[in-house]
């Protein structure tokens, strides 16, 4: 490994440890990087990538080794001192400051604002508010090219989700930043916005920004990337350019093989897939027409339908903004304002409290924050046998021999869990009241290959137990290879829908691609 | 001077010490998120301070235990007092505000406020205990001169000119880069620390000076009532400002002054006169605390973002123009 004293080097890793309790994250991780780069951080699930960003921007404290930035120690700098130096990093989770305009969100970040003087804005209110108006300009040019412009005046909670992601980037520019640092900047992000993105972030490369990405993407990395850092089990594996690394007999085990091997269950979800690919629906258990459903006055979704038969895998899929989680929740009761009818086993749940359709029989698992964190595997999994008058052990056995995984890792905190291990607990969890009908919202957003295979080999299992099951799914592949039945969501209606083969067949691309995909973005702002 | 006039110049007065508060409240709460739960101890501590500077010694006649007794002219006093409420909200920044999240913040800040509330109400010695200190001179009267009605006129004035200074300080810090950044910590305080902001810092400007607002308006009260005992600032207090500013409209200073307006003074002040129900005396303050309750209730509930919510910030003279407008010339 390269020290940090390198030539060029902006950023120089040596020797990195952390832990969260026993959980050893990062484990002795050592890498430099280059200035002028796009650096993608890549690695299996688990491998520590998001926890060493952490320990590098400063919001987790290293217990070992050190960070040097442009040839100054940071090592346990707090997060505001290290970005301070000109080291910017953004969030896996779009983190708008939503109760401030989108204009004002690109005015948080600039750094040495003399109007955040206490006397200056008590007594001078001249000198922030002529900073200001160099920092709106700036803001502005900014938000023009990141197509936010006519936003600019929102409530930055009222922008879609992928305009969310544009933020992000955008703002993060803002701070003047030598080193960016993105974690999975196109997690949940539809493929003609992540050609946008790609395209800025090349742009901001070229004005000399350097860039850190987490990414699972490997056509993204292939297509942006420099120099790759490749990371499995708290350590780096290798770096390199990825089509060295595609080669290296390390990384293939450690980052396809190992994780296929830990997981044997993951080859038979092709044998299982392709038997039921063709049968003929059934009656379904759930049948919803005509729902329309928003947040505020403007639907999000407007007069969709759709089913999902017993023992079937429904996929719904669609751009950023279709309204496939808006969907999901109303379908499930947790929005007001919905109209149209929901039919669970014959029976109307129209108006329903999701606590009253959960207990009749339809189960719902969120894209985030969808286990307990403090409490182990087991008790996540007793919570949610909670309704249960008798018998929650014996399910919690039964569950956990659905899923191997967790299995193992019974009394584990769940917030110690990998991304794609708590999106199987979500699942699993979902299980115990032996639900007729199961919602997965993006059950395999921001997680590796490999453990995406897993991830719907568990729920074509499930599906294969009689459930119903109704996944969303950003990766519109995964969708048509895995599912019986898919629904393509645009812009808040049915495009199309049929059997997964069929659908399969059709000029998707031109549906995600196609030249209405940026206006439909421009259409789901509220 | 008929005494609807003389009780109309006093509520005048209540709504410019209230007004105060209520934008030093929410520059804490409603700008920067600091839920302050013992507000009201900071209005007390400037209060007495600013009384036991303006008190001369202690004598056996006046029958009173205090501190100091210093017998120096009102600016000092209110420096002191309103000094001594700042340094108060920094040693409670101190401990609270550098680790502990909102909620347990919150919590200190109650533990903080008891501990206050029963060391000055049992601890004679201090400010005169539960009974409290009386007898502080009008501010400037010994120059002026004024009959009791009169000053009370002068009052208004003095009160005033306190209001509209601090007010205009109130709406420059919101609207300011300062005011910016401490909401941005407010929506998301670790987001404000990726982008470089010392949010500790941050918010303990904001917790300073919002208890120094506490502690001027305390200060201006004393002056004008000439007295303070611990039941004037009991816990329920603090809660009548949290009523004012989500009424009036949190994140917004008119709303807070809006609010200022109607809970303490049209509502808690003006049913404060009313005749007491014979044999009954103890019921109209009852049920006078209960509908507060019960308004605040009733806000969180369907209205959370208050009569006036805040507002988006608007930028004046723009002169960008957008690309796309400019493609459209073409």
């Amino acid at each position: 490994m390269n020290s940090a004293s390198a030539q060029g080097a902006i950023l120089g890793i040596e020797d990195l440890h952390f832990s969260f309790g026993g959980l050893k994250a990062v484990n002795g991780s050592s890498f430099s990087i280059e200035r002028g780069w796009i650096n993608a951080l890549i690695g299996p699930n688990g491998a520590g990538k998001t926890t060493l960003i952490n320990v590098i921007s400063g919001a987790l404290r290293a217990e070992g080794g050190k960070v040097h930035f442009e040839g100054t120690d940071i090592t346990g700098w707090p997060s505001h001192r290290v970005a301070g130096r000109g080291l910017i990093r953004t969030f896996q989770i779009s983190r708008e400051l939503g109760g401030m305009t989108v204009l004002e969100n690109m005015l948080v970040p600039p750094p040495h604002q003399a109007g955040e003087r206490l006397f200056n804005a008590m007594f001078r209110p001249a000198v922030g508010h002529d900073q200001d108006r160099l920092l709106v300009e700036k803001a502005l040019a900014r938000l023009d090219e990141f197509g936010l412009y006519d936003s600019r005046d929102q409530y930055a909670r009222n922008l879609s989700g992928g305009q969310k992601r544009l933020l992000e980037l955008a703002r993060g520019v803002m701070a003047d930043p030598r080193l960016m640092v993105l974690d999975e900047p196109f997690a949940g992000v539809n493929p003609a916005l992540v050609e946008l993105l790609e395209g800025h972030i090349q742009k901001l490369r070229d004005t000399g920004i350097t860039f850190i990405m987490v990414e699972h993407n490997l056509n993204v990395v292939e297509r942006i990337c420099d120099h790759v850092v490749v990371m499995a089990e708290g350590r780096t594996l290798a770096t390199g350019r990825l089509s060295e690394l595609r080669t290296n007999q390390e990384v293939i085990t450690a980052y396809l093989g190992g994780a296929l091997t830990q997981h044997p269950h993951a080859a038979t979800a092709v044998g299982v897939e392709v038997a039921v690919k063709d049968a003929p629906r059934l009656e379904p258990i759930l049948a919803v027409t005509g729902l329309t459903a928003g947040y505020g006055r403007v639907p999000v979704v407007q007069e969709v339908d759709f089913q999902a038969e017993p023992g079937k895998v429904v996929a719904i899929v669609g751009p950023n903004g279709a309204g496939k989680s808006t969907m999901l929740k109303a379908v499930f009761g947790l929005l007001r304002n919905t109209s149209g009818s929901v039919k669970l086993g014959g029976q109307d749940i129209g108006g329903w409290a999701a606590f009253r359709i959960a207990r009749g029989g339809m189960a719902y698992v969120p894209q985030v924050i969808n286990v307990f964190t403090n409490l182990s595997v087991h008790e996540n999994l007793e919570m949610g046998g909670y309704t249960l008058q008798s018998g929650v052990q014996k399910r919690v056995e039964a569950v956990l021999e659905i899923f191997p995984d967790l299995k193992t890792a019974r009394s584990k905190k769940a917030g110690n869990l990998s991304g794609g291990q708590r999106n199987m607990l979500g699942m699993a969890r979902a299980l115990m009241l032996e639900p007729k009908v199961v919602l997965l919202d993006e059950p395999t957003a921001g997680l590796s290959p490999a453990y995406t295979r897993v991830v719907w080999d568990q729920i074509r299992r499930v599906a294969g137990l009689g459930t119903a099951v109704v996944v969303v799914e950003q990766n519109v592949d995964l969708a048509v290879n895995n599912a019986d039945w898919v629904y393509v969501l645009v812009a808040g209606r049915n495009r199309m829908d049929g059997p997964a083969a069929v659908v399969g067949k059709e000029d998707l691309p031109s549906i995600f691609l196609g030249g209405e995909v940026p206006a439909n973005l421009a259409a789901s702002v509220q | 001077m008929p005494p609807v006039v003389y009780y109309l110049t006093t509520l005048i007065v209540f709504f410019f010490v209230f007004a105060i508060s209520t934008w030093g409240l929410n520059l804490q709460f409603g700008t920067a998120g600091i839920l302050n739960f013992t507000y009201i101890t900071f209005f007390a501590i400037g209060g007495y301070f600013t009384g036991v500077v303006m008190l001369g010694r202690p004598d056996a006649l006046s029958n009173m235990r205090y501190i100091l007794g210093l017998d120096l002219p009102f600016p000092i006093a209110l420096l002191v007092g309103a000094g001594a409420a700042g340094v108060l909200g920094l040693l409670v920044g101190l401990v609270a505000l550098r680790r502990l999240r909102s909620d347990y913040l919150a919590i200190v800040t109650v533990s903080v406020g008891a501990i206050v509330y029963d060391f000055v109400n049992i601890n004679t010695a201090v400010f005169n205990g539960a009974d409290g200190i009386a007898g502080i001179p009008y501010p400037f009267n010994d120059l002026l001169g004024l009959d009791p009605n009169t000053y009370t006129f002068f009052y208004v004035g003095l009160t005033g000119v306190f209001t509209l200074v601090l007010g205009l300080i109130a709406f420059r810090i919101y609207d300011s880069p300062l005011g910016r950044t401490l909401r941005a910590i407010r929506e998301d305080s670790d987001v404000a620390a990726a982008f470089g902001k010392d949010t500790y810092r941050f918010r303990m400007i904001a917790m300073v000076v919002g208890c120094v607002y506490a502690g001027i308006a305390g200060s201006l009260l004393v002056g004008f009532i000439s007295a303070l005992n611990p039941g004037g600032w009991a816990a329920g207090e603090t809660f009548l400002l949290y009523a004012a500013l989500l009424l009036g409209g949190r994140g917004n200073n008119w709303g807070a002054l809006l609010g200022a307006f109607l809970v303490p003074v049209l509502f808690q002040e003006a049913t404060r006169y009313l005749p007491p129900i014979p044999n009954r005396p103890e019921l109209i303050p009852a049920v006078r605390n209960m509908i507060v309750g019960a308004l605040l209730i009733g806000i969180l509930w369907f209205r959370p973002q208050g009569v006036l919510p805040e507002r988006k910030a608007a930028f004046k003279d723009l002169k960008y123009v957008p690309r796309r407008k400019v493609a459209g010339v073409e």
